[in-house]
């Protein structure tokens, strides 16, 4: 269980200077082994989004003191837990510090700035609990065959799991509102939380909806994503659990 | 198919389902620590009287006791693996509780040093 302390520190020392509507909103970035990219991921983030905090989830190359001297809070896992873990471990420490929306980032420069913040004002004027970013709506993002084959599979299984009617189910940018974030506790440690946090959502019956966005698939990004075997184990965590 | 081989594929069967999720907690143990009891007095019945296994083994349409005890031995060391798994998932969900709870409270605490230390600043100039 999470300790919650009788006073949980409040924000409005370094919050006073933007503006209100920017103040309870918390960027999560969980964070794994990204020393060279995330420091240019925060200052593109800070302009927009005054709270960024990243999960520094037992990197061993720095990138926990990376992201501090680029301007975010650190929440650091003493040893790794997982891309999933790192995420609730976010959501957590955004709830504590009383966020009304959080903001979940990629560290490694896959996603827009702007994406993210017209989906914040999109949950804002259309009263949405849950903005899910999806980069199959438009024709701007081109992930190549093999990679769009694997997302479609996941996303399938994921709808057929989970009920819902989304179009990309490993997309790391959403936005996800204060009362749809308090009813999630994600249990799958490892790339699994993807659907993990859609059939949470699902459940919850919060009024949610996806937005076109695009991924920026870097030489950087493409190195790192995700191969067709881990989408094996993707669907094997969410069979045995 | 003989009875046997018709009581092993039931015994995957259950393998298969108790990997998934089936028994928990306590009455999962007792299950084990009754399935334990059973088999050791199996084990002393089977080497007092070799021929009883023999004579087991012919009811179910094998011909030797001593196969009928390597067959279940394989459902032994199956269940006992998957046993393994699930327990270790178990363990690593409270790993990762513990360690979320220490990262958090790190968080807290490096916070707090550093707007009592901004406080304390400030105290000293307006003095």
């Amino acid at each position: 269980m999470t300790v919650v302390p009788a006073e949980p520190p409040t924000h409005e020392a370094t919050t006073s200077g933007t503006p209100a509507s920017k103040a309870n909103i918390w960027v999560v970035i969980p964070l794994y082994n990204e020393a060279t990219v995330i420091g240019g991921v925060i200052e593109g983030l800070l302009p927009t989004f005054s709270n960024v905090v990243c999960i520094d989830d037992g990197s061993s190359d720095g990138s926990g003191e990376v992201a501090r001297d680029a301007g975010a809070h650190i929440v650091s896992h003493p040893i790794n837990l997982g891309q999933g873990a790192a995420l609730q471990t976010g959501f957590d420490y955004a709830l504590e510090r009383g966020a009304e929306f959080v903001v979940t980032f990629d560290a490694d420069g896959q996603h827009r700035v702007a994406d993210a913040a017209a989906m914040v004002e999109r949950a804002r004027n259309e009263d949405l609990a849950i903005v899910f970013g999806s980069r199959f709506l438009d024709d701007r993002t081109n992930p190549g065959m093999l990679k769009k084959l694997v997302l479609k599979t996941a996303v399938t299984v994921t709808n057929w799991t989970t009920k819902t009617h989304l179009t990309d189910a490993h997309n790391g940018l959403r936005v996800i509102r204060r009362d749809a974030l308090s009813r999630i506790q994600l249990k799958q440690d490892r790339m699994a939380h993807g659907t993990e946090i859609i059939a949470q959502l699902g459940l919850t019956k919060l009024p949610y909806a996806e937005e076109p966005v695009e991924v920026l698939y870097t030489d950087y990004s493409k190195a790192k994503g995700q191969s067709l075997l881990n989408s094996v184990n993707i669907l094997i965590d969410l069979i045995i659990r | 198919m003989t009875a046997f081989q018709f009581l092993l594929i039931l015994g995957i069967v259950a393998i298969a389902m108790l990997s998934i999720r089936f028994l928990r907690g306590e009455s999962s143990l007792a299950i084990k620590r009754i399935f334990a009891l059973l088999a050791a007095l199996a084990a002393v019945l089977a080497i007092l009287f070799p021929q009883l296994l023999t004579l087991v083994a012919n009811f179910f349409g094998i011909g030797r006791g001593a196969d009928l005890l390597l067959y279940v031995s394989i459902i032994g060391a199956l269940l006992f693996a998957v046993a393994t798994v699930r327990a270790k998932a178990r363990s690593d969900a409270r790993v990762t509780q513990l360690a979320r709870s220490v990262a958090l409270l790190e968080a807290r605490l490096i916070e707090n040093q550093e707007t009592t230390h901004q406080s304390s600043e400030q105290d000293g100039e307006s003095a």
